[in-house]
């Protein structure tokens, strides 16, 4: 094996960051790397996608703007069957996220492009933000009435601490779910599939007995990578439903 | 004299009649495949919203157990009483797990003020 | 290019010949970072750009995407609505018109056939009077002609008793030699012919 070789199969050099702009402010270090640049392909890509096909605002789509409005139409569907008419304010909230989680998946896919989501930074941010639209929005609809769902009804009064702090865990626990779900599952994915696709490299490189030996993780590469598409799209589409569902309780705690 | 004007009217009127009731059979089966697609849809997202409960099977539980045990040392760290209060909040937040699976299988309603059951619309 | 931050990670590119476990493990025998995704000196650099990205996407969404292709989608379905509210609209019209047509091509067949009726009635009666006075001028002459006939006959048959008395006179003046008026031969005569009858 070649050291080029070597360092190409390390399964977690891919989630290297690299300084593309060295920017310091302070005593911290805000360079503008790798991940930032993929985060930026990534919006532009969105931006593209629901940009031009959609200029000719035509009645009868064609296939990108059909796409477009696919996608965006997958997303009103999810917030309105989840929250109702009300929750239909925080649309734009659930298609960035939805969009931006599903592009930052896909761009992952392809070789050498860095897989943004795979940043547990990225993704909490991401959590964080939801979770604190489901607080601010409660509290701007119900005033201080809305800490009561920490306090559910019908308990009996002692009990009472005790379950508002599990009630108060769980909450604390929704964006720590929803960040270390969608990390976790991109980042064993991709790494699960640098490990197969290494084998096979590895496993050819010993000569023709390692190239038939290769055949079968080559085979499990291929499916991981069609499974990996699969997850991809399906985690954006969780942590959308997953905000729809957090975003329903900020809207619909009645008095 | 009698069968002029019923003649003449013979090859248009039933032309007409064809397209009026092709149009018909359109408009039918445009509804038709509306309805269709509306049911399609609700079968796609009750596939996919499966699949995203079992994902939030997996992390939810060990999710409530990591914020209280976070939370534990936090406290513990704060008020120097070491291991005591992150046994607490250990057990408070295997509890929070527990609740979060319970709630992510729909068998426990999400934390309301009144009774307003989720999702009616 | 690659400085500070991917420090801990490039280290894997000089090893000459890699086993992979040891590998991983040369960053965390270092100390710093173990893992890229958990090496919290680039963090501040991620929320930054992440804000910065995350953001511009949102803000684009809701300025440009939710207007326009929102709009799009609802001019299409009141576009689609409105369409097939016509389009129902000119079927009931065309239902109407159809219905009126024929009525009115009922009427007028009724109409025609009760004018070719009455000029049916009126050719019969047409026909039925001429031919009733054609019928009567013919009993006229023929009754005429049987009255003409039956004065002939009794002309003839008169003319018949005289030659049959003249004849008769004749035969008796032959074979007797007698004389007989014409008178006696004539009521002889009719004796016969009452006894022949």
């Amino acid at each position: 094996m070649a050291v080029k070789e070597g360092g190409g199969l390390d399964p977690v050099k891919q989630f290297e960051v690299k300084e593309l702009i060295p920017i310091q402010i302070g005593d911290i270090n805000f360079a503008f790397t790798n991940v930032s640049l993929f985060m930026f392909v990534a919006v532009a890509l969105v931006m593209l996608l629901m940009l031009l096909p959609t200029s000719g605002r035509a009645n009868v789509p064609g296939r990108w703007q059909n796409i477009a409005e696919m996608a965006y139409e997958f997303a009103a569907n999810m917030l309105r069957s989840t929250t109702g008419p009300d929750g239909m304010k925080f649309f734009p909230l659930v298609f960035s996220l939805f969009m931006f989680v599903l592009m930052c998946n896909l761009l992952g896919m392809f070789p050498y492009f860095y897989t943004v989501t795979s940043q547990i930074v990225v993704t909490f941010f991401l959590a964080m933000v939801v979770i604190l639209t489901v607080i601010i929005a409660g509290i701007r609809q119900h005033g201080l009435a809305w800490f009561q769902v920490f306090v559910p009804s019908g308990v009996p009064g002692p009990i009472i601490p005790l379950v508002s702090a599990i009630e108060v865990i769980s909450f604390l626990s929704r964006p720590i779910s929803l960040s270390v779900r969608l990390f976790a599952n991109m980042l064993a994915g991709h790494i699960m599939l640098k490990v197969f696709a290494a084998f096979v490299v590895s496993l050819s490189a010993m000569g023709a007995l390692g190239v038939v030996g290769a055949i079968l993780p080559l085979g499990m590469t291929v499916a991981i990578t069609a499974l990996e598409f699969l997850v991809s799209a399906l985690q954006a589409y969780v942590f959308a439903v997953l905000t729809c569902i957090y975003l329903n309780d900020a809207v619909h705690t009645h008095h | 004299m009698i069968s002029d004007p019923g003649d003449a009217s013979q090859g248009p009127d039933r032309e007409l009649e064809e397209r009026r009731a092709k149009l018909a059979k359109q408009i039918a089966a445009h509804e038709a495949e509306e309805e269709a697609q509306r049911q399609a849809d609700a079968r796609a997202t009750a596939t996919a919203s499966g699949y995203a409960q079992a994902f939030r099977l997996s992390t939810d539980f060990v999710a409530g157990v990591a914020v209280g045990a976070f939370l534990g040392f936090g406290f513990d760290w704060v008020f120097g009483t070491t291991p005591w209060l992150l046994i607490v909040f250990l057990l408070l937040g295997f509890a929070a797990g527990v609740l979060n699976v319970l709630r992510s299988a729909g068998l426990i309603q999400q934390p309301q003020v009144g009774h307003r059951p989720r999702g009616d619309e | 290019m690659a400085t500070a931050l991917a420090q801990e990670a490039t280290p894997s590119l000089a090893v000459p010949i890699p086993q992979t476990q040891e590998e991983v493990q040369v960053p965390i025998g270092e100390g710093e970072s173990l893992f890229p995704p958990f090496d919290a000196e680039a963090w501040p650099s991620h929320l930054l750009w992440i804000v910065i990205s995350f953001g511009l996407l949102y803000i684009f969404v809701k300025r440009v995407v939710v207007p326009r292709v929102g709009g799009i989608l609802e001019d299409r379905r009141d576009r689609i609505a409105s369409d097939r509210g016509e389009a129902s609209r000119l079927a009931r019209e065309t239902d109407g018109v159809i219905s009126a047509y024929e009525a009115e091509l009922a009427a007028a067949r009724q109409k025609a056939y009760s004018i070719a009726q009455a000029r049916r009635d009126e050719i019969k009666s047409e026909l039925a009077a001429k031919q009733s006075e054609t019928e009567a001028e013919l009993n006229k002459k023929i009754a005429d002609a049987e009255v003409q006939i039956a004065a002939r006959r009794d002309a003839a048959l008169a003319d018949v008793d005289e030659i049959a008395a003249q004849a008769s006179q004749a035969i008796v003046e032959q074979l007797t030699g007698m004389s007989l008026s014409s008178d006696d031969a004539l009521s002889a005569v009719r004796k016969a012919e009452a006894g022949n009858a």
